[in-house]
């Protein structure tokens, strides 16, 4: 059995992986703007709601209703996480292919110091404006029902100045 | 009632973009999985070059990997929901896309094997424009391990990928090839005893 020096396997065995592992494939920089491309463009199943402007009814799937609630709640330096975010729909009416919205809950999570019964109503309100601009001038936000689920909280920094909750900067504090 | 929350930058939200760099993977996945989909490319982004790195080794085709890239990518994407934080995010993705190699593996048995290119890397050893004979040198072995790990058998050369090049623990490589943590050892020992011998005149 011939005898080798491990440590000199090992060192070379090192270093030729440090070198795989410092390389990018050209490919993979010629490939990855359209491959993201491609698979943003993926089309997940889902609900529709239905929505109402001056010139009548529109659906909207309901990944987007929900990224719109998760970014009107989820601004830089907020007060909350969104972490869910559901829409119950009902059934479309006969020839329609979008269901009537009928609530949405949203769970947070909510910064640790927080106020959190005033920090959850301001979320409230962010969520029912989000639904009513994306579902159209038309539509009556009034009839959807906004549940908040406060299922967390994570770490807050130091304290510091005064703090806007979400979109506090445009709403006047609930009480 | 007054609101008593405080203004303080947080790490989920940053408020630059240089603070992007900070925002951790799982924090990537919770906005993605919400339908931010800056989010989701940020996530592809980061582990991108690591994911095509591993693909193209073992299948040895840049169409290839590329295509398994974009199915194990829209895979991610569709199934971000059932992403429960019991693995890093760098495993899932892994795992994902060792679903969709392995497919594709089964395709190419079907089909001549084909030679990896030998060029196409940018960013590597060859790159070091400072000191030209280490350069030709880092080059030449990162050729011969080319050659080298194109020769081990699959799992092998998948383990010592992801546990050696990707710096993985072992529990989740077995976690991304679906197998145990002793199979993964004996994969990465064997491997480092084939590569150890075809790297030899390296020594």
């Amino acid at each position: 059995m011939a005898v080798t020096s491990d440590g000199d396997h090992d060192h070379v065995l090192a270093r030729a992986a440090e070198g795989l592992r410092e390389l990018t494939d050209e490919g993979w920089v010629r490939a990855r703007e359209s491959v993201l491309a491609r698979v943003l463009r993926a089309v997940r199943p889902s609900d529709h709601v239905a929505g109402r402007h001056a010139g009548g009814r529109f659906a909207l799937a309901t990944p987007l209703l929900v990224d719109r609630v998760r970014a009107a709640l989820d601004v830089p330096e907020g007060e909350v996480r969104v972490l869910d975010v559901r829409c119950v729909v009902g059934p479309p009416a006969q020839d329609a292919v979008a269901g009537e919205l009928e609530a949405v809950t949203v769970v947070l999570s909510v910064r640790f110091g927080s106020r959190i019964a005033g920090t959850a109503e301001l979320a409230r309100g962010a969520a029912a404006d989000a639904v009513s601009a994306a579902l159209g001038a038309d539509f009556d936000a009034r009839l959807v029902t906004v549940d908040l689920h406060v299922a967390d909280v994570h770490p807050g920094p130091a304290r510091g100045r005064p703090e806007t909750g979400p979109r506090q900067a445009d709403r006047s504090p609930s009480t | 009632m007054e609101c008593d929350v405080h203004h303080t930058p947080s790490k989920a939200a940053p408020s630059s973009a240089d603070d992007e760099r900070a925002v951790d993977d799982s924090e990537l996945v919770r906005r993605a999985r919400l339908g931010d989909k800056e989010a989701f490319g940020e996530l592809a982004t980061r582990h991108g070059t690591a994911m095509y790195r591993y693909a193209r080794r073992m299948l040895r085709d840049d169409g290839m990997a590329e295509d398994c890239m974009q199915d194990a990518l829209a895979a991610a994407l569709t199934s971000m929901e059932r992403f429960r934080g019991e693995s890093t995010v760098r495993t899932w993705l892994f795992g994902i896309l060792t679903h969709t190699v392995r497919r594709r593996m089964r395709v190419m048995t079907r089909h001549p094997e084909q030679e990896l290119p030998p060029e196409g890397a940018v960013g590597g050893p060859a790159d070091r424009a400072d000191d030209p004979a280490a350069a030709a040198q880092a080059h030449g072995l990162l050729e011969a391990l080319e050659l080298a790990l194109a020769d081990l058998p699959d799992l092998q050369r998948a383990c010592w990928i992801l546990a050696e090049v990707e710096r993985m623990p072992y529990a989740d490589v077995a976690r991304v090839q679906a197998t145990s943590v002793g199979a993964v050892r004996g994969a990465v020992h064997r491997a480092r005893l084939n590569l150890g011998r075809r790297l030899e005149p390296w020594r």
